[in-house]
């Protein structure tokens, strides 16, 4: 496994180097990192940062709209709404990460397989693939979280459960794609064994559009578990998750900061994610570029 | 050639569709719980003789693969189940519902493709210049959106700060619906004649709409500009390029036509992605339709309802894809020979 990982690395390292032959603007990239870079140091630093802690109560300062004091404002049990937000990003954002980390592996797997071994296997493993993928992801984890119970660690796995099948289309058709190459051919005409030649030779050179398509899908694990949170099915109030505070603020048109912030971070993040994702197609793959 | 084609994508949507049975069958078997509480209310499960009656309906008494056959065969004759909530069949109360879901999507998908299309032909034909760039930003930023926040958002100006638009619900609290033909309100008003009940069910409907379409414009928009940029790139718009044509009639009649082939696919493809958005538009809107229904029994833990409602939006997206291919089968000869 370690030297896949080296060769992945190398993979994508000559891609960066291939691509940074000719340099040219990439502002999608930028702004995606600095985006995304913002909100992991601020995750991070939320314990120095945040003004108050996320969950103390404060009945008196009830639904203040946003003031110096409290620049998000607060919301109806006194919590500061800016250090709710910032504390949020500690559990959305790696909450995600490993979502989509675990579902690109599993996805990836079943994918270059499937491209790889063809015939029958293949066949069966696109079926189940497709039937996955006919279900709304929405109902399909709603569907699982109401299964397993509702909770944070339940909806991360429904989102998995959801994620993984489109990895597998694509790394399948990187796989028939790489399969084909000359020196796929030859290192199994030298009798590499098969996973040998997978590991080595086949993933790191489908990895690119991998990587971009985690990267956007990072941003999607967000919205969904968001979204299971505001049902309900998720974080459990009053864990200071994004989607569980939209939920508080709905219907309380006159407190529209509740919801409001809670929102514009989840909008800010993901849309940062998308940026870097467009960036890193850009960068890794000029020929799959958007213009 | 044609029948082969058509024969294999029928025979894909079957397995497929029983596929749908089998992962609904298998959520159902991993509810912790006594296999009775899924179909059965907590004082039915006490009952010994309903609890007979559901074992052997159910087939519950026999081997896995057994249970599964007996499920698929009571789904497939329409049993879904009863639901805990409104004590009525799940298929009953999906039937009523899906009418109100399938008007909201398809106004969505109606708002998505007037502005996402021309969106898509400015970003082409003014080409990484600022409309281009402008688009994508669309784009990224309504993919970016929570639909179920931009929903408030939405809710909050329109409603509650400029009063432009009625509130949650369909129609006004204070009109009655008309009796049911079609389902879809906006068809059932007419035909009943009762213009104010219509007007109202329009002013209802544009809000919910363009929160949903919205989600997928950007899909539509970029999609329209990438086959149109693809397709002014060809040969023969060179050729009418050529001839002296002006753009309008470039773009309009020879380039557009063929680009947007592809949006047929593309709209297919996006019947997923609008289901989705309307599950948590229709909780956000207060929408009567299969949603909302669903958002409601996950929350109860009505499983009847819920893998009723997941199962469905599964074969609706089947049965709308099949259509796609076939569709997009006889308007591009090139893809029946795969």
């Amino acid at each position: 496994m370690t030297t896949t990982g080296v060769a992945v690395a190398r993979g994508l390292a000559a891609a960066f180097v291939r691509s940074g032959r000719r340099p040219r603007r990439n502002t999608a990239l930028v702004i995606g990192l600095t985006i995304v870079g913002v909100w992991v140091v601020a995750a991070s630093l939320a314990p120095v940062v945040a003004p108050y802690s996320p969950l103390d109560l404060d009945v008196m300062n009830r639904l203040e709209p946003p003031s110096l004091a409290h620049p998000f404002g607060t919301d109806d049990a006194g919590r500061d709404t800016l250090s709710r937000v910032l504390y949020g990003g500690r559990i959305t954002v790696p909450t995600a990460f490993v979502v989509i980390l675990v579902a690109s592996i599993f996805g990836t797997a079943v994918g270059a397989v499937s491209g790889y071994a063809g015939g029958r296997l293949d066949e069966a493993l696109m079926r189940v693939v497709d039937v996955v993928l006919a279900f709304p992801s929405i109902l399909l984890a709603m569907a699982i979280t109401a299964a397993l119970g509702a909770g944070l660690r339940n909806a991360m796995l429904a989102v998995v459960l959801v994620s993984w099948p489109e990895f597998s289309r694509l790394m399948r058709a990187q796989v028939l794609a790489v399969k084909a190459n000359e020196y796929v051919v030859a290192a199994r005409a030298l009798g590499v064994p098969t996973g040998r030649v997978l590991l080595r030779h086949v993933l790191p050179n489908a990895f690119p559009p991998v990587l971009v398509k985690a990267t956007l899908d990072v941003g999607n694990a967000i919205i969904l578990t968001a979204a299971l949170s505001f049902i309900g099915l998720g974080a459990v109030p009053p864990a200071p998750e994004w989607g569980a505070m939209i939920a508080a603020g709905q219907a309380k048109f006159e407190y529209w900061w509740v919801a409001t912030f809670p929102g514009l971070a989840i909008l800010s993040v993901v849309l940062g994610l998308n940026f870097l994702g467009d960036g890193l197609q850009d960068r890794l793959n000029p020929r799959l570029r958007t213009d | 050639m044609l029948l082969t084609y058509l024969a294999r994508r029928v025979v894909l949507a079957l397995i497929a569709l029983a596929g749908v049975v089998l992962v609904a069958f298998l959520i159902a078997h991993m509810v912790p719980a006594d296999p009775l509480a899924l179909v059965l209310s907590e004082t039915a499960t006490k009952d010994p003789s309903i609890r007979a009656a559901y074992v052997k309906r159910w087939g519950l008494d026999r081997s896995l693969p057994e249970q599964f056959l007996t499920y698929l065969t009571n789904v497939v004759r329409g049993d879904l189940g009863e639901s805990f909530t409104t004590r009525r069949p799940v298929l009953r109360d999906l039937t009523q519902l899906v009418p109100a879901t399938i008007e909201l999507s398809l106004a969505a998908l109606a708002v998505s493709l007037v502005f996402g299309i021309p969106l898509g032909i400015w970003a082409a034909v003014r080409h990484n210049r600022a409309p281009d760039h402008a688009t994508r930003l669309i784009a990224l930023a309504g993919a970016a959106s929570p639909i179920f926040w931009t929903g408030l958002v939405a809710l909050y100006f329109f409603y509650y700060v400029l009063e432009w638009a009625p509130g949650p619900g369909r129609i006004d609290t204070h009109l009655t619906y008309p009796p049911t033909v079609t389902g879809f309100l906006l068809v059932d008003s007419l035909l009943a004649g009762k213009l104010e009940i219509f007007g109202s069910a329009i002013q209802h409907i544009v809000l919910p709409a363009c929160v949903l379409g919205w989600f997928i414009m950007g899909i539509v928009s970029r999609t329209t500009r990438s086959t149109l940029l693809e397709v002014l790139a060809a040969d023969y718009v060179r050729t009418a390029r050529a001839k002296g044509l002006g753009e309008s009639v470039v773009i309009g009649l020879h380039a557009l036509r063929n680009a947007l082939i592809p949006m047929v696919t593309i709209t297919g493809l996006n019947f997923a992605s609008l289901l989705s958005g309307a599950v948590l538009t229709e909780t956000v809107f207060a929408w009567p339709g299969i949603g909302r229904y669903a958002v409601t029994a996950s929350v109860r833990l009505d499983y009847p309802a819920i893998l009723g409602v997941t199962m469905m939006t599964a074969v609706i997206y089947i049965v709308v894809n099949l259509i796609v291919d076939l569709l997009y089968g006889a308007l591009d000869p090139r893809i029946r020979v795969q």
